[in-house]
């Protein structure tokens, strides 16, 4: 029966060459990831989906858009399903924020020194006259003043931050402290609903749509969840490793295996970079799907070379060269399913998984089948001459 | 070669045993509608709401567990609290109207109200209390007796208004309500009282006097409608309601009550606030005025009505002095073991505390922009999703019929490939929340599924028919095992992370995928296909 036609590549002489190729691949990767995007869940800042079907030029979009919301150009991405425009963090917003958490604790010292002025009073009741009371009365006196003056300022400033969006700031009482603290979350929580309509009023002047996400994200929450995301995949790297050395209780099979997951993502993160994917919250699944299943070819390869014993090393290196090209092709299938539709009808989630994954399988054919087979193979033949 | 012989094999058996287990689950509990799913597809709002500082755990689970008992008390069905990392909590509900939004939004910000009540005059109220001043704390004294004590400040108006209220009312209760219900009538069960007074040996007469201290309060007083079994005197009941929604707006009402009676109000225009039958019960203690009066019922705890707890004013502040300072203490009983005796004192001075402070939540809360996904795109997602998924189940069995050009696998392959979605869905659906992460890892698995199926599928084929079949099966699982094994390690992390809530159902399906194929569908996959090829030949 005639079968596709590969070649056995395992059989050539220079096998050490074909390990060329996924370490170029590497380099390349590496340096685009540096220019890797992160999108509103991972930055923060303002991402709106829009499902819409009009063609529109990104670029022109993205200048329109910055202009009329004074912000640096935002980050459009368009499919044929959807359009999402990311927009950074809006400065006025975010510095308001750090005062109105600034005012929370002076609240909170302004609470603890009149609870302090209260028992001294109190005591007072009982043993007029008593100076240590008398002093801790005065030195209350004095931090409660203080502290209202701390949350006079905060809110000044909070107020100021918010002129773009509340141009005239909202009075106050600065006798009702609790009135004040809700005056100055009020404000802040408004402003947040005048930035999204005015988001929002600036799209539908520029392009028709109906359906639309909002999402925001803050700053301090964005570079949160980017360390979380680091620590996971450095985690889920770290087993791996253990997991896989675990399995082959020798040192070369394991760093090939483990060179092969990270390499896999490096040529993930740089494809993305070319195509214009950002990186998101979402990316997280695909990265780790790519590490525990990178790996899956790689397994088969090393055990089917180091531990069966039909046939010559290379026969089996390409027997399994066949078995894995079949797995990476089904898995590229439905991950392609994925990736095609999430552009078709815009769905971020799907978008950012299925770019990750897909582009890292391909990678992966390249850095199994050159690297990582060649690697184990060269161990393999060493070991028989030894 | 007939289909019954397939079912001589265990492994097959025992995957149709799954399926048609939650199949019978899904109709009981599940169905379109219960199968639980992410707002991503029914529509909703996710509101952040940032912390001033960041918590442990424990205080983490405090706080969500506040939060949610207020959404709740508001009556506000179906609101997810969730924790994310240490200093972010997401308040998920399912909808996107600006105005829920915007309730929700509020009663996260606002704090409780709090009030107490004596002798139906409100003698203290949550504005009197020094924010700050409350602090609780637990002491194990002599005999292993364990009392517990609150101390809180109070203004110096509120002091005086305090003394003269609690004049002269010695060893009476001081009801502690967290937002009693304004405008309210309560219709309660008769047998809810009964069953209360039963088990405490209280005397019909005493209960029902002991309900009307707890309730009454100048101009808030809240009826108390007793009905009968099954709403036998509705009829006499209906004319009160029907004369009084001009005055009431609310009825407070257990959530058993029958469907005539709940029809009826809403057609009288009251708006129906419904709780549970232990949130309807009141509870009593005995207490006496004096060591020689008689002992007398009074409800300690009320929750319908926001009554959580009934301190005793002791002769000391009813004598007219004005302080500033007070403390609600007590003693564990003594039919607890010591361990008992000193959790239920932490838990009541924990419990005192929260009510006195409003209810308010231990750290401050900034609440940030919603997102929102509006219902009709939540259904299209779900609709592109289940396509996708489709799609998927096909172009994987595409690639496996040109590879190995046998016909017969793609049935195998395509039922075996739906067997692990429809338990996917299942499990995560019953048990979880189906979200877009979710989804996408259900897709996911149908790619991975496939490899241990080709493993295995070359392995077969390889080899000739009989033993050395079954070795080429052995030996195929255990890379299908290393691989599940390795897939699972991946994605621990991400399962364990309190933080990327939105993305931790991606690793639920994948880790669930892998479990399953090595447990329950591939091996019945590889006794199809054993079956078949050494039947065959």
């Amino acid at each position: 029966m005639p079968m596709v036609t590969i070649p056995n590549i395992f059989e050539y002489k220079n096998l050490r060459l074909l390990i060329a190729i996924p370490i170029a691949l590497l380099i390349v990767g590496l340096y685009l990831s540096t220019k890797l995007v992160l999108d509103s869940s991972l930055s923060g800042g303002v991402t709106v989906v829009l499902q819409a079907n009009t063609t529109v030029n990104t670029a022109t979009l993205a200048t329109q858009i910055g202009t009329a919301l004074n912000v640096p150009a935002p980050f459009v991405v368009q499919s044929p399903g959807g359009l999402q425009v990311t927009i950074a963090n809006n400065q006025s917003l975010a510095n308001a924020e750090t005062h109105l958490i600034n005012f929370y604790q002076y609240k909170a010292n302004y609470s603890a020194f009149s609870l302090n002025a209260t028992a001294a009073q109190s005591g007072l009741q009982h043993s007029p006259g008593n100076q240590t009371l008398l002093t801790q009365l005065s030195n209350a006196q004095i931090g409660m003043n203080k502290s209202l003056s701390g949350m006079n300022l905060q809110i000044t400033l909070e107020f100021a931050n918010l002129i773009p969006f509340i141009p005239v700031s909202p009075t106050y009482n600065t006798t009702n402290i609790d009135k004040m603290s809700s005056v100055a979350q009020g404000a802040y929580t408004n402003a947040s609903f005048v930035y999204k309509q005015k988001i929002l009023t600036t799209l539908h002047g520029l392009l028709p749509f109906s359906t639309y996400s909002y999402q925001q994200v803050t700053p301090t929450l964005g570079k949160y969840f980017l360390s979380q995301v680091e620590a996971i995949i450095i985690v889920a790297f770290i087993l791996i490793s253990i997991a896989v050395f675990v399995i082959f209780r020798s040192i070369t099979p394991s760093i090939a295996i483990v060179f092969g997951a990270g390499n896999d993502m490096i040529i993930a993160l740089g494809s993305m970079v070319l195509l214009h994917i950002p990186l998101g919250i979402a990316s997280v699944g695909g990265l780790l799907m790519l590490i525990g299943y990178a790996i899956d070819t790689e397994i088969l390869t090393a055990i089917r070379i180091l531990k069966r014993k039909e046939g010559t090393p290379e026969q089996r290196a390409y027997g399994a060269m066949k078995t894995g090209l079949t797995m990476t092709g089904a898995a590229i299938a439905s991950f392609a399913v994925l990736f095609v539709v999430s552009l078709a009808v815009y769905v971020p989630t799907y978008y950012e998984i299925s770019g990750v994954v897909l582009f890292g399988l391909i990678g992966d054919i390249l850095t199994t089948w050159f690297g990582n087979a060649p690697m184990i193979l060269l161990y393999a033949k060493r070991k028989a001459v030894i | 070669m007939a289909f019954i012989d397939y079912l001589r094999e265990r492994q097959i058996l025992f995957l149709l045993a799954i399926i048609i287990g939650l199949a019978v689950l899904d109709a009981l509990f599940g169905g379109p509608n219960i199968l639980h799913f992410g707002i991503e597809f029914i529509g909703g709002t996710q509101i952040p709401i940032t912390l001033e500082h960041s918590v442990t755990p424990d205080q983490m689970a405090n706080l969500t567990n506040i939060l949610q008992q207020r959404v709740s008390t508001f009556g506000l069905k179906q609101v997810t609290i969730e924790g994310v990392g240490s200093s972010e909590i997401y308040v998920i509900i399912p909808s996107v109207s600006g105005s829920e939004i915007n309730s929700t939004i509020n009663i996260i910000e606002s704090q409780g109200v709090f009030q107490g009540v004596v002798n139906g005059k409100e003698a203290i109220n949550g504005s009197a209390i020094l924010s700050g001043s409350v602090a609780g704390s637990q002491q194990q004294g002599l005999g292993g007796n364990v009392t517990w004590l609150v101390g809180f400040f109070i203004t110096q108006n509120a002091a005086q208004r305090f003394a003269k209220v609690a004049f002269g009312q010695a060893n009476q209760p001081l009801y502690l309500f967290l937002d009693r219900p304004s405008n309210s009538i309560l219709l309660l069960n008769n047998s809810l009282l009964l069953s209360a007074t039963h088990s405490t040996q209280i005397a019909q007469g005493d209960a029902l006097a002991a309900v009307s201290s707890a309730t009454i309060l100048k101009n808030a007083t809240i009826p108390v409608e007793l009905m009968s079994a099954n709403a036998s005197n509705w009829n006499v009941l209906q004319g009160y309601f029907a004369s009084h929604n001009a005055i009431y707006r609310k009825v407070l009402l257990a959530q058993d009550t029958p469907a005539f009676v709940v029809n009826s109000l809403r057609g009288m225009n009251y708006s129906l606030v419904f709780e549970s039958t232990a949130n309807m019960t009141p509870q009593f203690i005995m207490i006496s005025a004096s060591q020689t009066a008689a002992r007398v019922p009074v409800i300690q705890a009320w929750p319908a009505i926001g009554l959580l707890s009934a301190p005793v004013l002791s002769p000391g502040v009813t004598n007219g002095s004005v302080s500033q300072s007070y403390q609600i203490s007590g003693t564990a009983p003594l039919n607890l073991t010591p361990n008992q005796r000193l959790l239920f004192a932490q838990q009541q001075s924990k419990s005192i505390t929260s009510i006195l402070s409003g209810g308010s939540l231990p750290v401050k809360v900034i609440v940030g922009g919603p997102t929102t996904i509006p219902p009709t795109l939540g259904t299209r997602f779900l609709f592109v999703s289940f396509m996708a998924a489709l799609l998927a189940v096909v172009a994987v069995s595409l690639v496996i019929v040109t590879r190995y050009k046998k016909i017969f696998l793609i049935l195998p392959i395509i039922l075996t490939a739906l067997a692990e979605l429809f338990i996917i869905v299942s499990i995560i659906g019953l048990i979880g929340t189906i979200d877009l992460a979710a989804v996408a890892g259900m897709i996911a698995v149908v790619g991975t599924g496939v490899d241990a199926q080709i493993i295995i599928t070359d392995e077969v084929l390889a080899k000739a028919s009989g033993q050395a079949l079954r070795q080429g099966l052995e030996s195929a699982f255990y890379i299908i095992w290393a691989d599940a094994a390795l897939i699972i390690i991946a994605m621990l992390p991400l399962l364990f992370s309190t933080s990327l809530v939105s993305i931790i159902g991606f690793s639920e399906s994948t880790i669930l995928g892998a479990l399953l194929g090595v447990v329950i569908t591939r091996p019945a996959y590889g006794a199809i296909l054993t079956r078949h090829y050494s039947k065959g030949q």
